[in-house]
């Protein structure tokens, strides 16, 4: 999921950067007030309760850096890999998304369908399997 | 020669949905067509299936209408900002019509005389006092042979309920009566479609599959679709969705009356000193250009349309195009769209295959389909449920209350209950009123320096009335087809991606700006298209409609043309 933040960050969430490193900062100095060590520092459930307080400060704020950062998490584990997260469909298995296909048949779309293969494919994946297979357009 | 010089019998400001019908049916007649279109070609390889590209992107949104999202504010005595409500205008050679999912209903036969029906049954006091309600200038009965055109054009996939006044209970038994069947059987069924529909029958509703502009078997040359499950937001990557550019404009091209002018940018109308069209002016590659035409037809989104004639002021026209009786921008309505959730315990609903046009509809709680008698509001809207969504990462955030966000519990949820939720929901019909215009913003402005539009819109008491009434009735639904735990959706308060109204069609010339044809009644020799002209909303998606009043338009161009063009 960092990997997805960073690459966004560099590219279409740049106007967001001002906004992650204020927002940051601001857990670093209270992980200083509150426990003597920077956020990154910090045991997991004492990172939870800071996240906590700020979710509860500015949860709901849109915009936030609270709201940006579970907005953009949330995109890293279930986008296509081909963007930087769900490293190894985790997201998607997570979830039991089976992935990308350009054609599902009518017993895929039965309740409870296993999908037999191809379990799992990103866009890029699918991509590659149907070209050319696909007739020639202009 | 510079492109754009040489003068054409038409120019289209925008080749979308509607404009590409005005194209097809302008050049089939013989006529010299030159369109100006914002955005790029779009080729089929482009459209991939990616939530990322598609939906947090909007990467069909971008060349053009990013810099220029309307402005918003909920009244006159608050500062505007832009819209926080998505707005979605898509550019292209194609239009939005390239990135919507494709349902295509028709209007209820009582849509077009919402007025008078309402003052019949219920009397005046059922029409609240800010309210601009009035009749359509034409009925059902005369633009139902254009429906049958553009249905069988493009091609539409759905289930007739009234065919010649005999009825089909497979299909929508409010519709009113037509003169075909659709071209094409309904989108395939599956466990999730056939479930709701049983629901909705248990509960004495009416289901129909989703009429669909998407091809459920080989239609003109193009292929059946395979249902991937990525058509919202996206263009079609083998050509089964009949959208413009899969269907008339090619048909269009090859008439070889039609030239298309890539990424240009409208600025303005111009005008003679006598107040008619002489063609428009445009921008690309930085450098300016005019195009000189007979006739000029605005085929641009509503925001679009309204903006080009308030910033084409002249001599003749001070307050801006056709607005010398302060008509433009008045009327002004969009959508609410409830959204309901419910979760269906155990069950792996695949609703990740398929498109949302494979799904079933409602009619039973739209237009005066049921009494309103003591429920403080008119109208309605269509239900929907369909495949594709929700997609995973908006499925990531489709929690019931009382659910953190993230986290451990979060966690649990996700992985035990995201393949068993689905999505429904209904089109609220609002009734225009004054609490919704478009005007300029004297504020903001685009990359050109001119101003953005804005919008002021404040959703009235009745609407929200309505808005509860259908999600009663969509819980209901849900319950009734096994859902357990069901919430409402944190989604846009109000959907602004359909705007109706701004150039209302009207008979009376100073309480309208466009006659029952769709021409200005102040500039005979100008054509407008879309929802703009839209006197009320619908409870219904209004591609289908705003394509059968452009086939409409075009046809009087073409049997009057030496009127018109004079």
């Amino acid at each position: 999921v960092s990997d997805y933040v960073s690459k966004r960050l560099a590219g279409p969430y740049a106007i967001h950067v001002a906004t992650y490193v204020e927002g940051l900062t601001r857990l670093d100095v209270a992980a200083r007030q509150m426990h003597g060590c920077r956020f990154a520092d910090l045991a997991a459930g004492r990172r939870d309760d800071l996240l906590v307080a700020t979710e509860e400060r500015e949860g709901k704020v849109v915009g936030s850096f609270f709201s940006l950062v579970l907005a953009h998490t949330m995109e890293g584990m279930f986008s296509d890999p081909l963007h930087g997260g769900n490293a190894q469909f985790i997201g998607w298995k997570l979830i039991g998304y089976t992935g990308v296909r350009y054609v599902w048949t009518e017993s895929d779309q039965r309740f409870g369908a296993t999908i037999e293969s191809d379990v799992n494919q990103s866009a890029g994946d699918a991509r590659a399997a149907m070209l050319g297979s696909l007739p020639k357009t202009t | 020669m510079h492109a754009g010089q040489r003068p054409a019998d038409v120019v289209l400001v925008g080749l979308g949905a509607a404009g590409s019908i005005a194209a097809r049916v302008l050049t089939a007649a013989g006529l010299r067509v030159v369109a100006i279109e914002a955005g790029p070609r779009r080729e089929r390889h482009e459209m991939t299936l990616d939530e990322v590209r598609n939906e947090i992107d909007h990467w069909l949104c971008t060349p053009k209408a990013a810099g220029e999202i309307p402005m918003f504010r909920p009244d006159v005595y608050t500062p505007s900002v832009t819209s926080p409500h998505p707005v979605l205008m898509a550019n292209g050679v194609g239009g939005a019509a390239m990135h919507y999912a494709g349902t295509s209903p028709r209007l209820l036969p009582w849509n077009f005389r919402m007025r008078s029906k309402t003052l019949e049954r219920y009397g005046r006091e059922a029409i609240p006092a800010d309210s601009m309600l009035v009749d359509w200038p034409l009925d059902y009965e005369e633009i139902e042979p254009y429906y049958d055109l553009v249905e069988h054009e493009i091609g539409i996939s759905g289930q007739a309920g009234n065919v010649n006044g005999i009825s089909d209970p497979r299909g929508n038994p409010f519709e009113g009566r037509r003169g075909r069947a659709y071209p094409m059987p309904p989108l395939r069924r599956t466990d999730w479609t056939e479930l709701m529909s049983t629901a909705a029958r248990q509960l004495g509703w009416h289901p129909f599959p989703t009429p669909t502009a998407i091809n459920s078997q080989p239609f003109n040359g193009n292929p059946a679709c395979t249902y991937c499950g990525f058509c919202e937001n996206n263009g079609c990557y083998n050509g089964a969705k009949s959208s413009p550019d899969n269907t008339v404009i090619p048909l269009a091209e090859a008439t070889g009356n039609l030239r298309i002018v890539t990424s240009a940018r409208v600025l303005r109308v111009e005008v003679s000193s006598s107040g008619r069209a002489t063609g428009v002016t445009y921008v690309t590659n930085g450098h300016e250009r005019f195009q000189q035409a007979a006739v000029v037809l605005l085929s641009a989104h509503t925001y679009e349309n309204v903006r080009i004639m308030l910033l084409s002021t002249s001599r003749s026209h001070p307050a801006g195009l056709a607005n010398g009786c302060g008509q433009v921008g008045l009327g002004f309505v969009p959508h609410i769209n409830p959204e309901v959730y419910g979760l269906f315990p155990g069950i792996d609903l695949k609703l990740q295959t398929g498109s949302w046009g494979q799904g079933v509809c409602i009619d039973d709680w739209n237009g005066d389909n049921f009494d309103h008698g003591g429920l403080g509001f008119i109208s309605g809207g269509m239900f929907t449920a369909g495949h594709e969504l929700p997609k995973p990462i908006a499925l990531s955030q489709a929690l019931p209350g009382g659910l953190p966000r993230w986290g451990s519990e979060w966690k649990a949820w996700v992985k035990k209950s995201a393949k068993s939720v689905a999505v429904v929901n209904a089109q609220l019909d609002v009734i225009p009123s004054s609490r919704g215009f478009l005007d300029l913003d004297p504020m903001a402005t685009d990359a050109f320096g001119l101003p953005r539009v804005r919008v002021t819109y404040r959703v009235g008491e009745r609407d929200i009335r309505g808005k509860e009434f259908l999600v009663e009735k969509l819980r209901a639904w849900l319950r009734q087809a096994g859902a357990r735990k069901i919430w409402l959706s944190n989604g846009p308060a109000i959907e602004m991606r359909t705007a109706y109204g701004g150039t209302r069609m009207g008979d009376d010339p100073t309480a309208s700006v466009v006659d029952r044809f769709g021409f200005a009644h102040e500039v005979p020799n100008l054509g407008i298209l879309g929802t703009c002209t839209f006197p009320t909303a619908g409870g219904h998606n209004p591609t289908l409609t705003l394509q059968a009043l452009a086939w409409r338009t075009s046809k009087r161009l073409v049997d009057d043309w030496d009127e018109m063009a004079r």
